[in-house]
């Protein structure tokens, strides 16, 4: 494959990946926060295509109740059988993605221990993560772009007091220092002003490598001959920065956007995860798979796991799109190349 | 011979450590080929940039028509890179990378003919990408898919668009082929005879600058050795340096005495 | 010949270690200020929570603070802070009532534990594989090896962890901080724990970085393959063993080492997840408890031990480097 379609490929696999997972939040079969106290961590719902009796059916999901015997596990009867409908209308007149005939209930990925269902919650949290990943790559990149063309272009001493303090950044270990601002910032919080800090947080310590980046593009580009020709031509810096410097960032910029989101989303959950980042009740990947590391073996709730699984494939798809851009800083002809006629 | 326009007066330029130039004086006139030789880092380069006005030497100063260059802002500023092109060694880095071969021409008169409207300005670029010899397709071409003696010509073409009266040369043929190299030497001879301009070419390669200029300098570590026409320099040079090259050059000329000297094809590539 | 410089008096590795250390100085006492500035900017601290309780009498809250220092002024506060460092203390620790010096040596004698074991780990997995990927890349088994690895680059540090942990529980393998382990405390049986409680956090964490390691060695072995001194060498008819250790093995050890010294700080990161995922008592659970209870002075202990310890890596990394490439020994 050409090296354009692949970056094609792979940047709408992206789009499409996440353009799904919000339209799926969107159209969730429950909201984030409502609780089914009677189905408290109860399985994934199986949806069901052949009745007892053997007899094909349209999908249908089994009534639930919980089992009298044993607290927290709950028994299926079949007999009693709710049709599921793919983009069906839900008692509030909600579309949405697989709606079970009232007052049939279907958790795709089972549900915590406060009766939330985990697919709804998921897909929330998805975008949770998403979008503290997206911002704090945007302001990290504001930053790393601010930062690193001052020092390309200024020299002198801004240049030394920037490349100084991210090469401090750049030496220390990300989570630490990460945590240690954190410890230094209120632990409970609202969950706005948390989502605000963890963005603050990870993109503050995050804009340090892009900035050493666009630090080095701007010196060299700064460099070029054809930089010195167009000063032949007249030209001022401001000409310079517009026409031949910043477009070059541009593509470096574009890259290190691919390559800082999986990692921010990443340190996002990393956060959330030690509880220190997005608050219950609001969902993140990070606070769901909290809690399995207790449930996950003691209690056999293996369905808590199901945010990892979508976790790992936003990551690999990220991954894929960032090899696709770090090919791309080049000039779409090839860069120049000794030749001779 | 007609008057001076671009005169350089003891000009001084220290690196950090290197002195690269050490009390240089040349002045070029009105219409006249010259050439500057010498080994690498003997300064003729930067001697090149003071001239073009985008270094500052430490000592000296360069003047054009009469003024001085170094304080000329704005519109005089404006006048003087217009009169005064310089065509940078290794065209490879003096272009854009990502810009069309059309953009990269037009680039001096978007900076400098502001008077002219968009579709003049890609006119004269074209007539002289023409005029250069490149092939209508350069004009969407990036740098990096054009072959060597291409990118010296778009260089070429460039610096022509604003019609300078003075043309300085950094080792426009390091890297072609002797076949290319004589062209562009043709190509450059062409222009001179079609309008009144001065060309100063640096090169460290005695054979082009016999080729290519009437008058020839020697310099050596950012001195000037030895101002002559070409003539009585190919007769017998003053300095004990410049006699040196002259002979060696000389020898490998005998040596290859079976390979035609370097004959102008003038042919487009 | 022209006489050599100075390297003569002083070795390259001297000046390496000397002009390292002062760095590593100047960053940990900038970090350390930095730290003690920020607290100190952040209304509220360790005793905002127990001043909240009705229990606690306004007198002995004035006694805590006087005893913790909370209320002296940022300069001598920095300054007694400095002034204990030279004596071997980190300042006290504000919940564990003793000085944090010796609450985070053994934690870091963990951590680092856990991080070389598992470096080894991951190294003896992936650099026979690199080299064998490498040297036969037609190879079948090579080829799914290197699509294995790089499917698992981009598996999540957390993720794999939990994984691990998960599969590690259901079969039973002793955790670091579990009642399994064994009753007996001869230094055999405290051996066996040790080891067993490692097992599951090293592997996971040399799991998060073996892939890694894998791409680079493998292409630095490929393009050291493809060196014309190297080909000349085989050319020449050297036995392979000779080009492979004499040749190739220095060639593609610089890239390696200075991706190791690189990763570390990355490695110090993910061993704080894999560290509180399978409770393994390393400097990560207890920055992490200091966090939550805003115990400062072990906040800033761990926070520079651990940046003590990637400098070291980075440090040893380099030095590693100067002993093995002559290009840059001068």
């Amino acid at each position: 494959m050409t090296r354009p379609a692949w970056r094609l490929q792979a940047v709408s696999a992206l789009a499409i990946w996440y353009a799904l997972l919000a339209g799926f939040a969107w159209m969730a079969p429950y909201s984030w926060r409502e609780q089914h106290r009677e189905f408290a961590s109860a399985p994934p719902t199986a949806i069901r295509f052949v009745d007892p009796t053997g007899v094909w059916r349209m999908p249908f999901v089994c009534s639930l109740a919980p089992a009298p015997d044993s607290p927290g596990s709950y028994r299926e009867d079949c007999a009693v059988r709710h049709d599921v409908w793919l983009f069906g209308r839900a008692q509030d007149g909600r579309m949405v993605v697989l709606c079970p005939e009232q007052p049939g209930v279907l958790f795709l990925f089972g549900t915590d221990e406060l009766g939330r269902d985990i697919f709804s919650r998921s897909l929330a949290g998805g975008l949770v993560t998403f979008a503290t990943g997206v911002v704090a790559t945007l302001v990290a990149l504001f930053l790393a772009f601010l930062g690193g063309s001052l020092a390309g272009l200024l020299g002198g001493w801004p240049d030394l007091l920037i490349s100084r303090g991210t090469e401090l950044l750049m030496a220390l270990p990300a989570l630490y220092l990460l945590l240690a601002l954190r410890a230094a910032l209120p632990i409970q919080t609202p969950p706005l002003l948390a989502f605000a800090l963890a963005v603050a947080l990870i993109s503050l310590l995050g804009w340090a490598r892009p900035a050493r980046l666009l630090r080095g593009v701007v010196m060299s580009s700064r460099g070029e001959g054809y930089v010195l020709a167009a000063r032949g031509f007249g030209a001022g810096p401001v000409y310079l920065l517009r026409k031949h410097i910043f477009p070059r960032l541009r593509g470096v910029l574009g890259a290190q956007a691919a390559v800082l989101l999986p990692q921010f989303m990443l340190v996002e959950v990393a956060l959330s995860f030690l509880g220190l980042g997005v608050a219950e009740p609001l969902p993140s990947w990070g606070t769901m798979l909290s809690s399995i590391q207790y449930d996950l073996v003691a209690d056999r709730r293996s369905w808590l796991g199901f945010p990892a699984i979508l976790l790992t494939a936003s990551i690999l798809i990220s991954g894929r799109v960032a090899r696709a851009m770090e090919l791309r800083s080049q000039p779409a002809g090839g860069a120049p190349r000794e030749t001779t006629p | 011979m007609s008057e001076a326009i671009l005169v350089a007066q003891g000009l001084e330029r220290r690196y950090r450590r290197a002195c690269a130039l050490d009390g240089v004086s040349v002045s070029i006139s009105a219409g006249e080929s010259l050439a500057i030789v010498g080994e690498s880092g003997c300064g003729k380069s930067t001697l090149l940039r003071c001239l073009a006005g985008l270094e500052r030497a430490d000592a000296g100063s360069v003047h054009f028509g009469g003024a001085e260059v170094s304080p000329l802002r704005g519109e005089d500023r404006k006048r003087f890179c217009r009169s005064v092109q310089l065509v940078l060694q290794d065209a490879t880095r003096a272009l854009n990378p990502w810009w069309s071969g059309l953009t990269l021409v037009r680039e001096p008169l978007d900076l400098l003919r502001r008077d002219l409207s968009m579709p003049e300005r890609e006119t004269v670029a074209r007539c002289w990408m023409d005029r250069v010899g490149l092939p209508a397709s350069v004009v969407e071409r990036l740098p990096g898919e054009l072959s060597g003696g291409q990118r010296q010509r778009l260089l070429l073409a460039r610096a022509m668009t604003l019609s300078p009266s003075v043309l300085l040369l950094d080792e426009p043929l390091a890297g072609l082929d002797p076949p290319i190299q004589a062209a562009i030497l043709e190509l450059l001879k062409g222009l001179r005879s079609e309008r009144p301009l001065a060309t100063v070419l640096v090169t460290h390669s005695l054979g082009a600058a016999a080729q290519g200029a009437e008058r020839i300098v020697v310099m050596r570590s950012g001195r000037l050795v030895e101002q002559q026409t070409m003539t009585a320099f190919l007769a017998g040079p003053q300095d004990p340096y410049s006699r040196e090259i002259l002979a060696g050059w000389q020898a490998r000329q005998a040596n290859f005495v079976k390979s035609p000297p370097i004959k102008s094809s003038g042919s487009a590539h | 010949m022209p006489a050599t410089q100075t390297s003569e008096r002083v070795p390259g590795w001297v000046s390496v270690v000397l002009s390292r250390s002062l760095q590593a100085a100047v960053t940990l006492g900038l970090l350390s200020f930095c730290s003690f500035a920020l607290f100190e900017w952040i209304p509220g601290d360790f005793l905002t929570e127990t001043a909240a309780s009705p229990a606690v009498s306004p007198e002995t809250l004035a006694g805590l603070r006087d005893r913790y220092g909370l209320d002296t002024p940022l300069g001598i506060r920095y300054a007694s802070w400095l002034e204990g460092l030279t004596r071997g203390q980190l300042g006290p620790s504000l919940s564990y009532h003793r000085d944090a010096m010796g609450l985070l040596l053994p934690r870091l004698g963990a951590t680092v534990l856990l991080n070389l074991t598992a470096l080894l780990v991951a190294l003896v997995v992936a650099l026979p594989l690199a080299i064998f990927a490498a040297q036969n890349p037609e190879s079948r088994f090579a080829g799914w090896v290197g699509r294995g690895m790089q499917a698992s680059l981009a598996l999540p540090e957390l993720v794999l962890v939990l994984a691990l942990f998960a599969v590690a529980q259901a079969y039973g393998v002793p955790m670091p901080g579990g009642a399994a382990a064994p009753a007996d405390e001869s230094w055999l049986g405290g051996l066996y724990s040790l080891l067993t409680g490692l097992a599951t956090p090293a592997i996971a964490l040399a799991a998060g970085t073996a892939p890694s390691y894998f791409g680079h060695m493998r292409a630095a072995w490929s393009e050291a393959l493809a060196e014309s001194y190297v080909i000349a060498a085989r050319q020449a008819g050297l036995p392979p063993k000779v080009v492979r250790w004499r040749y190739l093995f220095p060639a593609a050890a610089n890239p390696m080492v200075s991706l190791l010294g690189g990763s570390l700080g990355g490695i110090l990161s993910a061993s704080l997840l894999v560290e509180t995922v399978t409770g393994w008592p390393g400097l990560g659970p207890l920055l992490l408890e200091a966090v939550f209870s805003r115990d400062v002075y072990v906040v800033v202990g761990a926070v520079m031990f651990a940046a003590s310890a990637q400098m070291a890596g980075n440090l040893a990394a380099d030095l590693v480097i100067l002993r093995m490439d002559p290009r840059i020994r001068s």
